[in-house]
């Protein structure tokens, strides 16, 4: 799904960020309900003018630990089947789309408790 | 008697101007526009396109402009029979599993992070990255079992500039990513960091 988001982050140059700040989008996932917020992406296009980035959103299977060696290390996974996986899949989606749609700017920011883009005066 | 005499008024003498697109009435002297313009040449001008009567031939070439790669230099352990490094998180911060300097001339770059990983705890909560001159152009869905993870993105970029294979914590308590190399025979880290360029002239 495609997908546009504040940004936040800190500017060092007019194109540069600061890799311990780097300029990147608000993390929406902290939005969503638990075991909906389990996505890639990658951005897609930049609008530093509106402090604004569209991101391509993918999913893919995720795993659980079934076993564990002595000190507790994970040594086995069970993988979501096609049913699990497309059905978690549509409900991140929908659940995305519920936490973003209508939403104000500012209020996204206030939600996720990030801070706005930092740009070089 | 009286004689009327008639002179002609002379048009007035113009030139032309490259700075607008304007040709007022008036006399002109002969020129050609190329002199009035010099910016009015072949090469100025899109190959197939004419321009009054200037052939263009500039078209642009995509060309190769840079090309590194990194594997993580974290020191391996074993485990058994298994190479890996084991690194802790803390919340909301970030470690940094390989990382690439390079000198772009303005080019679109495509960078790729990858690591075989899993994360120690149960928790769904590390992520890889790949942050390109300070941008976080791509993330990984969370690190929840083992596999090769990998990301990749795309940005301009112009001089000299660090790209970095990271991995961040967006968990509320500390946690362990494991990388892993080879089961057997000479340690080493599966994961890096690769960046290549394409400039246009």
């Amino acid at each position: 799904m495609i997908l546009t988001v504040p940004i936040t982050g800190e500017f060092i140059s007019p194109t540069s960020g600061n890799v311990k700040n780097p300029i990147r989008p608000i993390s929406f996932h902290k939005l969503l309900p638990e075991g909906m917020d389990n996505f890639a992406w990658k951005a897609l296009e930049w609008d530093f003018a509106k402090d604004l980035v569209t991101l391509e959103v993918t999913f893919s299977p995720s795993g659980k630990a079934i076993a564990f060696d002595a000190e507790g290390n994970p040594t086995a996974w069970r993988m979501e089947t096609t049913e699990e996986f497309e059905a978690r899949k549509a409900a991140s989606e929908k659940a995305i789309l519920l936490a973003l749609k209508d939403k104000k700017v500012d209020e996204i920011y206030a939600k996720t408790g990030e801070a706005k883009l930092i740009k070089p005066r | 008697m009286t004689r009327i005499n008639f002179h002609p008024v002379a048009a007035p003498l113009r030139t032309l101007s490259p700075a607008n697109d304007t040709v007022q009435a008036g006399r002109y002297q002969a020129t050609t526009l190329s002199a009035v313009d010099t910016d009015l040449a072949a090469a100025n001008i899109k190959d197939g396109i004419t321009l009054f009567g200037v052939e263009g031939s500039y078209s642009q070439v995509a060309a190769e402009d840079s090309l590194a790669d990194e594997r993580s230099a974290h020191e391996s352990n074993t485990s058994g029979t298994r190479y890996h490094f084991n690194q802790a998180i803390e919340p909301d911060a970030d470690f940094d599993i390989a990382s690439v300097d390079d000198t772009f001339d303005n080019a679109l770059v495509v960078g790729v992070a990858i690591a075989h990983a899993f994360c120690n705890g149960t928790d769904e909560c590390l992520k890889l990255q790949l942050i390109m001159d300070g941008v976080t152009v791509a993330e990984s869905p969370f690190i929840d079992n083992m596999q090769l993870w990998m990301v990749m993105g795309t940005k301009a970029l112009d001089g000299l500039k660090t790209c970095i294979c990271r991995c961040h914590n967006y968990g509320v308590g500390a946690e362990n990513l494991n990388v892993l190399g080879r089961s057997s025979g000479a340690a080493f880290i599966a994961a890096g960091i690769a960046v290549g360029g394409i400039k246009v002239s």
